[in-house]
């Protein structure tokens, strides 16, 4: 049997840290309330770095509920984005170099793409309509805000193996 | 063998994922909004660091000579400050409760102070906040929540300790309101007018729709709310001011207003009351 990479637990303590300072400090970094998605480093790391691939999706999907405990829409929305995410991520790491910053900036920042125009359309099918161009320009800043972030996270998560292993 | 095994691990929470989504948010919001209740404190701790990030940038070109003398005088100031931010609190609940009731004159209406836990929602696409008030203190759905003589939102979801409010600038809310010109007071005045709905877009403008085409609507009017019974929302509490208007897409106005009070930056709200004789 092998020996898990990383403690989910441990890896959802730290994203629920960076959970609030996004929420909490980060409101309004990008203007207009755009802010980095900071949940999306840790899913891809889970991802990226998982001994198995239940382990991976399970993860994710723990930190898509996470942000769904925040959120005004329904529960489990951002739990099926991130577990899309996070299959996608698993079964393209064999074919990335994973401990790229360049790779991980890119594959944070068009997850963080993907997440929020998923989560504009339900917003607009079910809540409300935002006009087309503010989803674009808020989705474009967000995202690449989350690829500035996601680097950093990685290395630490990586190099400070110590900090999430079991 | 493995790996065919790995591959279907995703449906069982897909599945899951689906089937939370599909249940009434009643159903979960009451356990989401208990889990956040112990996030309170830390709400406190980030306006904290922000004033301690924004002293240190004000501090940032002194010189370094009487370092000591320095150290006990901003220990002497950082207590001082906290004082006066306790009495700036104070002094703002008092400020918001005493422009809450001169547009609420309805005795039977009573104003719940509540903090909010956060200011923002998970979702970028929508407008809510926490607060950290439930059914416990008689918070019901429905309610609306004031800052002010601002109508900030609507409670959404409530739990025992904590309720969601969403914020009148989320595209899931519409509210009756009307554009109604500034006396040379400032205050609003009230003259029949035409009401119309007005909407939140998921950013900071609001558009008031359905007004008739024969009201003209002048950059800076005020727009107020208009009386709701069923809702129990009072009249002329203020929503925004008008920014513009257009006739694009038909023979009815549709007018830009913008919020005047800004949710984010707000630490205390008002919940208001019914109480039922």
């Amino acid at each position: 049997m092998r020996k898990p990479a990383y403690v989910p637990l441990r890896v959802v303590g730290f994203a629920a840290t960076a959970l609030l300072m996004e929420l909490l400090v980060l409101t309004d970094v990008g203007g207009e309330g755009v802010r980095p998605d900071l949940l999306l480093p840790f899913v891809c790391f889970a991802a990226l770095f998982a001994s198995d691939r239940a382990q991976a999706l399970g993860t994710a999907w723990i930190l898509g509920a996470l942000r769904d405990t925040t959120s005004a829409g329904p529960l489990g929305l951002y739990a099926l984005i991130y577990l899309a995410l996070a299959w996608a991520m698993a079964e393209v790491r064999l074919l990335i170099f994973r401990e790229h910053p360049l790779v991980q900036a890119l594959l944070a920042g068009g997850s963080a793409g993907i997440t929020a125009l998923a989560a504009a359309a339900w917003s607009a099918a079910f809540a409300g309509g935002v006009p087309f161009l503010t989803v674009l320009l808020r989705t474009s800043i967000g995202a690449a805000l989350t690829a500035l972030a996601a680097p950093p996270v990685l290395f630490l998560l990586t190099r400070r193996r110590a900090l999430v292993r079991p | 063998m493995r790996t065919r095994r790995g591959r279907f691990a995703a449906w069982p929470l897909a599945a899951l994922s689906m089937a939370l989504m599909a249940l009434p948010a009643a159903w979960t919001q009451s356990a989401r909004l208990t889990l956040c209740v112990p996030l309170r404190p830390f709400r406190s701790t980030a306006l904290a660091v922000e004033r301690w990030l924004s002293s240190l940038a004000q501090r940032a070109g002194g010189d370094s000579s009487l370092e000591s003398l320095r150290l006990k005088l901003d220990y002497a100031e950082s207590k001082n400050l906290q004082y006066a931010a306790d009495l700036s609190k104070l002094k703002a609940t008092l400020a918001s409760v005493t422009g809450a009731r001169q547009a609420v004159k309805d005795p039977s209406l009573t104003l719940l102070p509540a903090s909010v836990i956060l200011p923002v929602d998970g979702s970028p696409w929508r407008r809510s906040l926490l607060i950290a008030r439930g059914t416990k203190d008689g918070v019901a759905r429905g309610m609306p929540v004031l800052w002010h003589n601002h109508l900030l939102g609507i409670v959404a979801d409530t739990g025992p300790w904590s309720s969601r409010v969403t914020l009148i600038t989320d595209p899931d809310l519409r509210i009756g309101a009307r554009a109604v010109p500034l006396s040379s007071s400032g205050a609003a005045s009230t003259p029949p007018r035409e009401p119309g709905i007005l909407e939140g877009s998921g950013e900071s403008v609001l558009w008031l729709k359905w007004i008739s085409g024969e009201v003209s609507v002048a950059e800076g009017t005020a727009v107020v709310t208009t009386p709701d019974p069923a809702r129990g929302i009072p009249e002329g509490l203020l929503l925004g001011r008008v920014k513009g208007s257009s006739r694009a897409r038909g023979a009815l106005p549709r007018i830009q207003v913008v919020p005047l009070a800004n949710a984010r930056a707000v630490d205390s709200v008002l919940v208001l009351l019914r109480n039922e004789p």
